[in-house]
């Protein structure tokens, strides 16, 4: 079953469609979004890389990398 | 050390983390229960994570906000205070706050327009600065140890260029201790056995309000350059930028680089307008940053 799922990232927000409720992992592979740099947020709370996502879900990726020539 | 991270569940994912950070304290012997310490701030993930995890832990840690004057369209300085001023006065925490404009009549911008050089990013005079206030308040705060939020990518990302341009002399320093020296104070890096991913994880955890902006001059440093190096490669084989880091620990422990003299040589002179150490005769850097014509 399709899914869609609500995404947003740096303050901008997008509709993305799924072929099946993917893992959060798969997810931002097909978003084009590393795991080793992004975290991912569902209702304010941190999921997994194993957590499957549903039909409707509004999620958000956060960076974790920072840094200056600092 | 990757497998564990966030397979674990909330509370127990905040305990490893303050495990992991008293065994690392520990291991380096960077200081002891009871001893005064002094974090640097930024309003940042891993500065205010490091800062709850040693409230956690029971240390006695003061807080350094260094307000540098950075404002674009947002107003990264401002944002970054309140963040500090919010997370302290939640936890009864002791704040230092030195505004460069109030001290020194001069922010970050201002100071890097003194220089004559036609440079588009202060990053270089915000890390004098930086390090210049930092060590100045924790050496007149009698700190036993300046501790600094620098994450296990950030030690690496260091590494990877230190290592890419063999600068022997700063490879030969890079460590989670660097010992007081005359005038210099004890520096300590505690969360630099961990993943940055982990540290975020942390502050969203806790429920800690960090600045999830960035620096605005942060674009497209070189710092972030080497990171995605090594995160490209982190995606190809878990735990190799771990592997990088602590392999490179293990290597200088075993001697494979001279260790940097006991009293830095370099800095022999003291200032006479500030008193901070400094390499040559006459004023140090710092204080030849406030007084250059424009
Ligand atoms: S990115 Fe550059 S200007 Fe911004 S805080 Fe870091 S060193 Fe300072
Ligand atoms: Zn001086």
């Amino acid at each position: 079953m399709k899914i869609t799922v609500t995404v947003q990232y740096r303050r901008e927000e997008k509709q993305v469609t799924f072929d099946h409720k993917v893992m959060v992992s798969e997810a931002l592979k097909q978003l084009g979004y590393s795991t080793e740099t992004h975290l991912v947020l569902r209702g304010g709370e941190l999921l997994t890389e194993d957590t499957r996502l549903a039909d409707g879900d509004t999620i958000k990726l956060i960076a974790v990398i920072s840094g200056g020539d600092h | 050390m990757r497998q564990h991270r966030l397979a674990l569940c909330k509370p127990h994912f905040l305990d490893w983390m303050a495990a992991q950070t008293a065994e690392t304290i520990e291991k380096f012997r960077m200081f002891r229960p009871g001893e005064r310490v002094l974090v640097a701030v930024s309003g940042g993930k891993d500065s205010l994570s490091l800062w709850d995890v040693l409230y956690r832990l029971g240390y006695t840690a003061d807080g350094l906000y260094i307000h540098l004057g950075i404002q674009t369209d947002f107003d990264y300085s401002g944002a970054s205070e309140q963040a500090a001023v919010d997370f302290a006065a939640a936890r009864g925490l002791n704040l230092k706050i030195v505004n460069l404009r109030q001290t020194y009549g001069e922010d970050i911008a201002g100071l890097s327009a003194r220089q004559h050089r036609a440079e588009i990013k202060p990053c270089s005079v915000c890390g004098l600065v930086k390090r210049r206030v930092m060590n100045q308040a924790a050496v007149e705060g009698g700190y036993a140890a300046l501790a600094t939020g620098h994450n296990l990518d950030d030690e690496a990302a260091v590494l990877l260029a230190n290592t890419m341009e063999w600068k022997s002399e700063l490879l030969r320093r890079q460590y989670p201790v660097l010992e007081a020296a005359d005038g210099f104070a004890r520096k300590v890096k505690p969360f630099c056995r961990f993943y940055e991913r982990d540290t975020a994880a942390y502050a969203l955890l806790a429920g800690i309000a960090y600045v999830e902006e960035e620096c605005p001059f942060s674009e497209r440093s070189k710092q972030l350059e080497w990171k995605s190096i090594l995160n490209r490669w982190e995606d190809e084989h878990p735990g190799r930028k771990f592997q990088f880091y602590i392999n490179f620990l293990h290597a200088r422990k075993a001697g494979l680089f001279a260790p940097p003299p006991a009293v830095n040589q370099e800095n022999r002179q003291r200032c006479p307008k500030c008193g901070q150490p400094t390499a040559s005769q006459g004023l140090c850097a710092f204080c030849r940053l406030l007084v250059e014509d424009r």
